[in-house]
């Protein structure tokens, strides 16, 4: 097998782990795709006369792109932001403010365009409770009556993973209600990995940057992380 | 998975960072030199690539900073180092892992 045989099937296991971790930012996305490079293309400076079985075993080392993709989720009251981040989560609060706005605004004249959220994922088992704090703007902001929505009424769509994975099991299951208490929602969900999109009575995704959510391993106690 | 295996499974992914923050306690590493540590540790890490998306979320925390150094093998090579803040942090994490380690082996019998 060639040189460019082997870089071929790095670049292939390259190329996987990229669309794995797309979810990530992208800076943080291409950090871990150099590494990852550096790390084939020193085992192959290394190692002259690598076979492809041995470049193989590299990559069986390195682990799968769902394995990489799923150790990028953050553990709970680990490597939290730091406080710097907090202005720049305060200012992304602002502007979802703002887009929510314009979205409700479009509403009312018709259109149906809504921004796109940034998603909480969990990982499980565990209880979680979401706190949308810097998002209860939002929702004050939504609950005017000449929106016409209804603040009482929300619709929360989960999507759960595949056990180890970041390829969903099934569609998304929407659930229905009023929020218990004013801007929370507690939900316990057990033995999945999943993400959370909040959605208004319109179907209207609503953005929930700089929301929080509270991760509550059972039964110790409580954490709460941001999620990115 | 049985009951221990996933209690392991969580032990090390809470544990792991921590590990990663101790081998830069005395001089920068690189980022395949870090895997390399951690991979010869069987217990640590179950594959070695988990690691470079943990060192990017340490470097976003602000408990670990990177710099490119060149390299005589090759390509410019990023270099990871402790900051103070990740110095403190694990400081911390040490002293509590030490009494909760304690507390577990005295429980579990292990000391007499």
């Amino acid at each position: 097998m060639t040189d460019t045989d082997l870089h071929a099937i790095a670049d292939d296991y390259l190329r996987r782990v990229r669309d794995a971790l797309r979810p990530l930012p992208p800076t943080e996305r291409a950090q871990v795709l150099d590494e990852l490079d550096a790390y084939l293309r020193t085992e192959l400076a290394e190692r002259p006369g690598m076979s492809s079985d041995d470049l193989q075993q590299t990559i069986t080392r390195l682990g799968t792109p769902e394995e990489i993709a799923e150790s990028a989720l953050p553990v709970a009251g680990n490597a939290s932001r730091p406080r710097r981040r907090v202005l720049v989560t305060i200012v992304a609060a602002v502007v979802a403010a703002l887009i929510v706005s314009g979205v409700a605004l479009g509403l009312t004249l018709g259109q149906s365009s809504v921004a796109s959220p940034v998603n909480p994922r969990f990982s499980a088992p565990q209880q979680i409770q979401i706190y949308p704090r810097q998002h209860a703007t939002n929702i004050r902001f939504l609950s005017f009556s000449w929106f016409g929505i209804n603040k009482s009424q929300w619709v929360l769509r989960t999507t759960f993973f595949k056990p180890g994975t970041m390829t969903p099991s099934n569609g998304p299951v929407e659930q229905y209600g009023p929020l218990p208490r004013l801007n929370e929602l507690e939900l316990v969900y057990i033995g999945s990995n999943g993400s959370i999109e909040l959605y208004n009575t319109a179907h209207q995704r609503i953005p929930t940057p700089g929301a929080q959510w509270t991760v509550v391993p059972t039964p110790a106690t409580t954490t709460t992380v941001p999620f990115t | 998975m049985d009951n221990a295996d996933a209690a392991l499974a969580q032990l090390r992914r809470g544990t792991i960072e921590f590990c990663v923050l101790a081998l830069l306690r005395d001089e920068p590493k690189y980022g395949v030199e870090i895997a390399r540590r951690l991979g010869d540790a069987d217990a640590l890490v179950t594959s070695e690539g988990t690691i470079y998306p943990l060192l990017a979320r340490l470097r976003r925390a602000g408990l670990v900073a990177s710099h490119l150094h060149e390299s005589p093998q090759g390509a410019p090579r990023r270099y990871y180092e402790l900051t103070p803040a990740g110095k403190k942090s694990l400081q911390l994490f040490v002293n509590r892992w030490r009494q909760f380690a304690d507390a577990v082996e005295l429980v579990l019998g292990e000391r007499s």
